[in-house]
């Protein structure tokens, strides 16, 4: 909705400073797509558990190429500005302009936001829920989300002071534990699972 | 899922929607909508910023409307407001002692810069309009040649709303091209590139029939935050020409000096290409600029320029026009040592490895830049009729 005002040589010059500003923009880029993972938690809930490896590949190329998409749009319209909006993709939808008519679509991106974070902390209530109860060996998991929820409210208070904390931490301090939980942990587990079946066929 | 949960889940969802808007809502009642702003410094106590905003006065509004174009009532469409404060913030929340209203930028549509706080420096006015929620991106930075109070209070016909109305003359520029429209999103790119220096349009008062007029003149040069100097008409279509946004206008040829006979010809579309070129470490500019247009007006009796010879020396006139325009922006931009033209990132986007050698440098290479410019100027049609009026 702003081709209008994208200047497509904003994207160039490509790979100025060689391949390493990009690389450790995927990397801090992966804590979101490792993330993913909260998905092992569902697998044995699934009805269908041999589709779930397709779906999930799926999705993370369909988010993938929407962020791009996204990114690009940005980008083009906005140039060096990008850098320094705090939202870039809500400064996008403010900038849209159709006939001096379609105008401030912002609410829209918000609503998505609102409704996309909605999802996203139930997920991952859920997630901690259930493996708390599993890892208590809880018959049931219900009992135990109304604490949790009050816990995850407290610590959403308490955590951060300020917004540039909240940054701060996303790209310097998580990156490692994250991608240890995400990648590490899971990958060790995978071992040991084909290790231990082996040992049990042999 | 039995009935239950769906309900329950419906609920829940339709809650979501409907349940979230109301918490911090404000009535339009409590708002005073601001329509465009004017940023002068204050005399009487040197570091302050005046504001000077024109607030929407919607009753008065609605009151001319029912009275059919009659002046509303006596009540003016637009309720002018000064406040000063130490920083833009503090200005904009000291409005609150004078105005039982808080103000309300997202109406805004211009941001008037007055002269001598363009000389000090914009710095302290656009991290503001940037870092507040509501003023738009695409709200028009104009510089005021004097006072930016003096343009806030001065009128235009036809609009009730003055700051409305210098929005409205900003987007007609593009019928002549010889004034440059810039909106805040546009301003801030170019300062924060390195090498580009920011432009925008001017706006000047001038008085007739003893009624305070606005109009837009030349093009306000940054260097570094700080107004550097102006550009002329011509000057200014000479940059658009370069940044490729020529959209319409007309481009005179003046055929005879002797008795000032013109043909006149419209532009109908024009692109541009900048490429930069190194060669033994000298930089060379290109400029490629292709032009279409059509004749608009013939007042050469004497000469037929409708044939094909004809259209063809037009064409070589036109061309030397436009040439012109680009030697004189450039001229100038090299004077003050501006590249309002983006050269540099130009070099910066085809040659990335070299540009961080030439990069510190960049100030002292633009002012002897070697610019190399190409035209292709080409006349399509010749309007209603063909050969210009005249007794057989």
């Amino acid at each position: 909705m702003v081709s209008k005002e994208m200047e497509l040589k904003n994207l160039t010059p490509v790979l100025a400073d060689g391949l390493m500003p990009v690389v450790k923009g995927t990397y801090r880029q992966l804590l979101f797509f490792g993330e993913t993972i909260v998905m092992a938690m569902f697998l044995p809930y699934l009805n269908i558990p041999q589709r779930a490896r397709r779906s999930t590949i799926i999705a993370v190329i369909i988010t993938g190429l929407l962020g791009i998409c996204v990114i690009i749009g940005t980008i083009a319209v906005f140039g060096a500005i990008t850098a320094h909006l705090k939202f870039p993709t809500l400064s996008l939808a403010r900038y849209i302009s159709i006939g001096n008519f379609i105008e401030r679509a912002e609410a829209l991106i918000i609503l998505m936001w609102i409704g996309g974070g909605f999802v996203k902390i139930t997920i991952f209530h859920y997630c901690a829920v259930l493996a708390l109860a599993q890892w208590l060996n809880l018959k049931d998991y219900r009992p135990l989300a109304i604490p949790i929820g009050v816990i995850l409210v407290i610590l959403s208070i308490i955590l951060w002071e300020n917004i540039v904390e909240v940054v701060e931490l996303i790209k310097k301090t998580l990156p490692v534990p994250f991608l240890i939980i995400e990648a590490g942990i899971p990958a060790v587990l995978l071992i040991v699972a084909m290790v231990r079946r082996k040992g049990d066929k042999g | 899922m039995s009935k239950r949960t769906f309900l329950i889940v419906g609920a829940a969802v339709l809650l979501f929607f409907v349940g979230a808007g109301c918490w911090n809502r404000v009535e339009i009642e409590d708002k005073a909508i601001v329509a465009g702003v004017g940023i002068d410094s204050d005399k009487e106590n040197k570091e302050l910023v005046k504001l000077t905003v024109q607030i929407v006065n919607p009753a008065a509004l609605k009151a001319s409307a029912a009275e059919g174009g009659k002046e509303g009532g006596g009540k003016e469409a637009v309720w002018l407001v000064t406040a000063a404060g130490s920083c833009v913030f503090d200005a904009v929340r000291n409005f609150t002692f004078q105005s039982p209203r808080k103000l309300f930028w997202a109406h805004s549509k211009v941001i008037v810069i007055g002269e001598e706080v363009a000389k000090k420096g914009v710095e302290k006015i656009i991290d503001f309009f940037m870092r507040d929620h509501e003023p738009y991106f695409r709200t028009w930075v104009l510089v005021a040649r004097g006072k930016a109070s003096e343009i806030m209070e001065a009128k235009i016909g036809l609009e009730k709303i003055p700051a409305y109305g210098i929005s409205d003359l900003v987007s007609v520029t593009t019928a002549t091209s010889q004034a440059t429209a810039v909106n805040l999103k546009e301003f801030t790119g170019m300062i924060l590139s390195k090498t580009t220096s920011p432009f925008t349009t001017g706006i000047e008062v001038f008085e007739k029939e003893g009624e305070k007029r606005l109009r837009l003149t030349d093009t306000a040069v940054f260097k570094n935050f700080r107004l550097k100097g102006w550009l002329n008409k011509e000057e200014t279509r000479g940059l658009l020409w370069i940044l490729g946004k020529v959209k319409s206008g007309i481009i005179d040829l003046k055929w005879s000096a002797k008795d000032g006979k013109h043909v006149s010809i419209e532009i109908i579309r024009a692109s541009s290409r900048v490429t930069p070129e190194i060669k033994d470490g000298d930089i060379t500019i290109t400029v490629d600029i292709s032009e279409e247009g059509n004749i608009g007006e013939d007042e050469m009796l004497f000469a037929d320029f409708i044939t094909p010879a004809g259209i063809k020396s037009l064409e070589k006139k036109k061309t030397e026009v436009i040439k012109r325009e680009i030697k004189a922006a450039i001229k100038k931009a090299q004077e003050f040592n501006t590249d309002i033209f983006g050269f540099g990132e130009a070099v910066y986007r085809k040659f990335p490895m070299e540009w961080k050698k030439i990069e510190e440098e960049w100030e002292k290479i633009f002012p002897t830049l070697k610019v190399t410019i190409k035209v292709t100027a080409k006349i399509r049609r010749t309007g209603l009729i063909s050969e210009p009026i005249k007794p057989e």
